[in-house]
């Protein structure tokens, strides 16, 4: 009934309009090398301060899901993947346009895209609901736990290194340390600040981050893509045949990888990609231009989205930064992800999953019938994109509080980000500690009084022992890494 | 930049960080010494660890790495300064004003060199954002204290 009711709603001319704007935008943003979906979200959030909560998130979903489409297009046809994900799209669809099938690329990306998009956002529709009724027998050490999992996800996959991994992840955690202490009423590192009394808000830093901080790393360009394809050459190709098997096996490994926290869109692509490498009957023909890559690699980068969106709608767990971007997004509406979203704000939960359809639907349509307009984006100067990116930046800080101290917050977190990154530390993991430090704090502080300082109580409930069962299984995957690169570094030397 | 010695001292700035918060709980109150007191402890811990344990590696590590923060070195200290120069007089001037100076002059400096161009494209995103916020969305913008006398 209530789906019903979400239904109606979706398809009321508001929600539509929304979707589709959200969409296309997500196209052009995603088409965009240097912009991601992250910064998209980021940035539309204080305009979506102003809607129905409905419309705000469906504009935010169909940013994502348009994102993450929009980056295989500058990736087929001008080997420059608008976003990271789209890498491993880049390898096989440039060979095919230069073979003069970029055509034939853009079709198989679109449909992988579609397919594995709409079947992530089934598995979001059926999971969820029986995922948030099992959080309603979460505690607080389980609430702890859980914060301490999505946390671990995220360091496990930190490029820098375990140390840097886990200290990003503290960094952020002790960033969310700042304000008013909820067990005491205490103030704490404000330094006199009244704008800290409540905490930092992890929206400038979000925008800092994960804009400006790209701008500055963008005055190394002058130009983004390589425009040496003549795109008015592009023709609509046919659906090659023997594309199932391995669209069904990307979208299997994207949404799998998408609901595991900290794992991203990228990685579901990469993993794809080389488990088609392996299964296909054409390996030779990979690097030079298989379809098979393609299909692969974009139905996992798609299928992410609905799956990074079952933790954040159930447990309050961002997995990766997009989703911790609609958090924001979420909470600016007064919304806090949980079990709630499903019985309470029901209607809003599932019209914003229902529109996610919607958002795939819209793609596809833009896909097969204008993508190689879409390339012609990622031909803007770097010089025009940062100076714009920058102004969006600043405004969407300012714009959420109505703050310039948030504006200067901003800057510092872009500036800092920018030099943290350069040297290995992970901006998600801080990002995701600031979002998960409360959650933490209050489940660590809440579960002690509860046990009396007895710290058993964080390993006695079953939740509790399987949610350690897969901390310790994340932080082990990192070091196993290591260590057999060490072993191959030996056996070299 | 050598990579070894920037991961050094902020190995070192990070273990000294860890000690000042783990000392900071010593002036809390009773009602959080068993509760907050005990996490920011906690976090304090795994801070002293993992940066001993990344001090460790830096300290081993190949001093020949050199971290590269700027290709363009000019281009990313102008943009750094120019943001700051933004931010700081839009609070003056008020949104539109900052943002039709920092715009074309941002682009220039950036390498974009049509400077006519530069004037149309630095207008239109700027009525852009001007009718999107405030006339549409109704979402206020910093507007000019200089000339309103209001304060932000």
């Amino acid at each position: 009934m209530i789906i019903l009711d979400a239904l109606q709603a979706v398809m009321s001319v508001d929600v539509l309009t929304a979707v589709t704007i959200g969409s296309i935008s997500g196209i052009i943003i995603g088409g965009m090398p240097g912009l991601t979906a992250t910064m998209a979200v980021a940035l539309l959030i204080p305009i979506t301060f102003s809607f129905t909560p409905l419309i705000g998130l469906s504009l935010m979903g169909g940013v994502y899901a348009g994102a993450m489409y929009g980056g295989s297009i500058a990736a087929i046809l001008l080997s420059t993947p608008g976003t990271p994900a789209a890498a491993a799209t880049a390898i096989e669809g440039y060979p095919l346009t230069k073979q003069g099938k970029g055509g034939l690329a853009l079709k198989v990306s679109v449909i992988a895209s579609f397919v594995g998009g709409t079947f992530s956002v089934i598995v979001l529709l059926l999971v969820s609901p029986l995922l948030a009724q099992f959080a309603l027998k979460f505690g607080p050490p389980e609430y702890f736990l859980l914060a301490l999992m999505g946390l671990t996800g995220v360091i496990s996959v930190s490029t820098g290194g375990l140390a840097k991994g886990i200290m990003s992840g503290l960094i952020g955690l002790i960033i969310a340390l700042i304000g008013t202490d909820a067990m005491s009423g205490m103030l704490r590192y404000t330094f006199g600040q009244v704008e800290l009394y409540e905490g930092v808000s992890f929206m400038p830093a979000l925008i800092g981050m994960f804009s400006i901080a790209q701008m500055l790393a963008l005055t190394s360009e002058k130009r983004i893509a390589n425009d040496n394809i003549d795109l008015s050459t592009i023709k609509r190709e046919k659906m090659p045949k023997g594309m199932v098997p391995f669209i069904m096996l990307g979208t299997a490994v994207g949404t799998i990888v998408g609901i595991i926290p900290g794992e991203g869109a990228t990685i579901a692509a990469f993993v794809s990609y080389n488990m088609a490498k392996q299964k296909s009957k054409f390996k030779d023909l990979f690097g030079k231009g298989n379809p098979e890559g393609i299909a692969a690699a974009e139905s996992g980068n798609n299928a992410c989205v609905g799956g990074s969106l079952v933790p954040l709608l159930t447990l309050g767990i961002p997995g990766n930064t997009v989703s911790a971007a609609l958090m924001g997004g979420l909470m600016i509406q007064g919304l806090i992800p949980g079990p709630e979203l499903f019985t309470k704000y029901g209607q809003i939960t599932y019209g914003f999953i229902l529109s996610l359809f919607i958002a795939n639907i819209v793609f596809l349509v833009v896909g097969l019938f204008f993508a190689p307009y879409f390339a012609r984006i990622a031909l803007i100067p770097a010089s025009i994109l940062i100076a714009a990116i920058s102004v969006f930046a600043v405004i969407g800080s300012y714009a959420i509080n109505n703050s310039m101290f948030d504006v200067g917050l901003m800057l510092i977190f872009a500036f800092g980000g920018f030099f943290l990154d350069k040297l290995g530390f992970s901006l998600s993991a801080i990002i995701l500690g600031m979002i998960l430090g409360p959650i933490a704090e209050s489940g660590f502080a809440q579960a002690l009084t509860i046990s009396g300082g007895t710290y058993g109580i964080f390993f006695a409930s079953i939740p509790a022992k399987i949610l350690w069962v897969i901390i310790i299984a994340l932080l082990i995957q990192p070091l196993i890494g290591h260590y057999k690169s060490k072993n191959i570094e030996n056996i070299a030397s | 930049m050598s990579k070894k010695y920037i991961d050094i001292v902020l190995s070192v700035f990070f273990i000294v960080l860890a000690v000042l918060l783990y000392r900071s709980t010593a002036t809390f109150p009773k009602s959080a010494l068993f509760t907050t007191a005990v996490y920011i402890k906690f976090l304090a811990y795994l801070l002293a660890i993992a940066s001993f344990v990344q001090l460790v590696k830096s300290i081993r590590s190949d001093a020949a790495i050199k971290v590269i923060f700027a290709k363009n070195p000019k281009k990313f200290f102008i943009l750094i300064l120019s943001l700051i120069i933004y931010v700081w007089i839009i609070r003056y001037v008020g949104f539109i004003i900052s943002t039709l100076i920092f715009l074309p002059v941002t682009m220039r400096y950036m390498g974009y060199e049509k400077f006519r161009k530069s004037i149309i494209i630095s207008a239109s995103i700027t009525l852009f954002v001007y009718v999107l916020f405030v006339q549409i969305f109704s979402i206020q913008l910093p507007e000019a204290t200089i000339i309103f006398g209001a304060s932000l």
